[in-house]
């Protein structure tokens, strides 16, 4: 499936503009990061495209065809958010959890199916979480939740996975798991992941395409060797930076380091 | 699986346990009937006890249904509520339906209109609350406008202006004769259950448990943050409609029948949650079974174990707030 965010608008208060004329294009199979600073809209972003919070002016297309038009469960079949791991009021069982993902083919008073069964434990097999099913979420980590949040997304068998800071709060073995979990599936499985992140080396990692997003709304999108410069970082974070890169194995890996502040006048 | 087959067992013992606690609810009391009579009677063959008959179809047959589906509808209630809010604290009565019946009841009995003219006006009273709290949660301005954070908030206000109602109509009461009423009636009894007010409170309360049963896959989702649930192509304005509807038209169906009873909307959800999980699959299921269970056997408590009744809601208390820590002692809580 082809997503679009064409010159999308977004302002919580009149004069304070959060995103302005962003535009992103995601194909199939395609990886997308979403970089900027803290406050710099990244969620907004997301909520926005999914239609949580509504633009101001801009449409989102889904192959062509606007968001507005289409039916909400429609849309939640191709589209799966997966949100930040938090812990649950309730916690569930991770096979209950995942089930969930199933609600979008399910109308009002339908319980899931045998087969709905099946699809999630499929889904829990693909992130490599089959273990954990008959686990309390209240019992597992937090890398683990992550990757049973994933699991629930897959199982509503979607096109796209929009993920908000899925790395965020993890260590190095969980992010590694989660970004690993991200190129199998554009790679293996093509299929398309818009991720927020706030660590420039996996978006350098994983991603083919990356949005930044500027002071005062604006935002730069391309492929994300031509974006991730270190004169794009600098102007979007204010942070002097240097980009090392290290042949490991014969794969090339890339680290992010920030020297200094940079004064806002010398921008 | 261990939970399913868990969950099974439980139901089908309890299903047994309900009917055994229900004919021995019908034998005992003032006037005691063995058990062969009362079969006898069930069957609509009559008995050879006098007045037996009568005491077994007229009094207690409908009061004891009536405290089933009063406890059954409560748990169920609280149960919706707590996945709705995601507030293991909310109860029936979060949204002011309690206090606004009760206010409607302490009116018509202030202004001394017939018995089913009171009832009548609990229920107006009790939906007109839940009415007045959707008004307010969407007059608000801004980005909590709808907001569950804004609802709960409007309940709270809604709930404390009748509570203050309730309040002023006992001030003005006569002390000697209208206040002992109003103040017996509020705290609840089932002891003025005919059929005819089984016909009126019935029908709302068994179309909310038939609406909050069907809901209880749904009501997982509800549980989750809004976007969560949103994400999870659930139409979030109409179930959130629903279940609040339906467990509001519960509440104010048993207030105004039988007055305030407290607990059980609280307590028999969070048994059912330590035994079998959070799945509300299995909670909305065990609530209404327990719920049914606990307020029968409160309610023939309450008239069996002394010459005058004991208003039921002490009991609720009483016996459940010992129940509950011995579970929560057993289980370790609600995460299972």
């Amino acid at each position: 499936m082809k997503f679009e965010v064409k010159d999308g608008c977004f302002s919580y208060l009149k004069e304070d503009i959060v995103l302005n004329n962003v535009s992103l294009c995601v194909d199939e199979g395609q990886v997308i990061s979403i970089l900027g600073p803290n406050g710099g809209g990244k969620t907004t972003l997301l909520k926005c495209m999914l239609g949580f919070l509504k633009f101001a002016s801009g449409t989102v297309l889904c192959d062509g065809k606007d968001q507005k038009e289409i039916k909400q469960n429609e849309f939640w079949q191709k589209v799966a958010y997966v949100p930040q791991a938090r812990t649950q009021t309730f916690p569930y069982l991770v096979k209950e959890t995942v089930l969930m993902g199933r609600s979008a083919y399910l109308n009002l008073f339908q319980m899931p199916s045998q087969k709905d069964q099946e699809i999630a434990e499929d889904a829990m097999k693909r992130a490599g979480i089959l273990h954990l099913a008959e686990k309390s979420c209240a019992e597992i980590s937090g890398g683990e939740l992550q990757l049973v949040l994933i699991a629930r997304a897959l199982a509503s068998r979607p096109e796209i996975l929009v993920m908000d800071e899925p790395e965020t709060g993890l260590d190095f073995k969980n992010q590694l798991l989660v970004l690993n979990l991200i190129q199998k599936l554009s790679k293996e499985e093509h299929l398309s992941v818009v991720f927020n992140t706030h660590y420039p080396e996996h978006a350098l990692e994983v991603s083919d395409h990356t949005l930044m997003l500027m002071k005062n709304g604006g935002s730069i999108f391309g492929t994300t060797k031509e974006i991730m410069t270190e004169k794009n970082m600098q102007d979007a974070f204010g942070v002097k930076i240097k980009i090392i890169e290290e042949d490991v194995d014969g794969v090339k890996h890339a680290s992010i380091l920030p020297v200094s502040l940079v004064e806002d006048n010398e921008r | 699986m261990k939970l399913d087959a868990k969950f099974k067992i439980w139901m089908i013992i309890g299903m047994v346990v309900l009917i055994l606690t229900g004919l021995t609810a019908l034998c005992l009391g003032q006037f005691n009937v063995p058990v062969d009579q009362v079969i006898s009677i069930l069957l609509g063959k009559g008995s050879t006890l006098k007045n037996a008959v009568t005491v077994i179809r007229q009094v207690r047959m409908p009061r004891i249904l009536f405290s089933m589906l009063a406890g059954a509808g409560l748990a169920a209630a609280g149960a919706a509520f707590q996945s709705l809010f995601s507030n293991p604290l909310a109860t029936p009565d979060t949204l002011g339906t309690a206090n606004g019946a009760s206010f409607g009841a302490a009116l018509g009995i202030l202004l001394g209109i017939s018995y089913v003219g009171i009832q009548l006006s609990a229920m107006f009273f009790g939906i007109l609350a839940v009415i007045l709290v959707f008004v307010v949660t969407r007059t608000s301005n801004g980005q909590n406008k709808g907001s569950i954070v804004m609802v709960i908030l409007a309940g709270l206000v809604i709930s404390s202006l009748f509570s203050a109602l309730v309040t002023l109509t006992k001030f003005v009461a006569d002390p000697n004769n209208i206040l002992p009423v109003i103040t017996f009636w509020l705290m609840g009894s089932f002891s003025s259950i005919s059929y005819k007010s089984l016909q009126m409170g019935t029908p709302l309360i068994i179309a909310g448990l038939i609406v909050l049963y069907l809901l209880r896959y749904r009501m997982n989702a509800m549980s989750l943050s809004s976007d969560e649930a949103k994400s999870l192509g659930v139409n979030l304005p109409l179930t959130r409609g629903l279940i609040i509807f339906s467990a509001a038209a519960i509440t104010a169906s048993v207030v105004a029948i039988c007055g305030v009873i407290g607990w059980v909307g609280l307590l028999i959800p969070h048994i059912a949650r330590m035994l079998f999980g959070n799945d509300n699959r299995r909670v909305i299921p065990a609530s209404i079974l327990f719920g049914a269970e606990f307020m029968l056997i409160t309610d023939t408590i309450a008239r069996c174990a002394s010459n005058t009744e004991i208003p039921v809601s002490i009991l609720t208390a009483i016996i459940g707030a010992p129940v509950f820590i011995i579970l929560l002692r057993k289980t370790g809580g609600i995460r299972v």
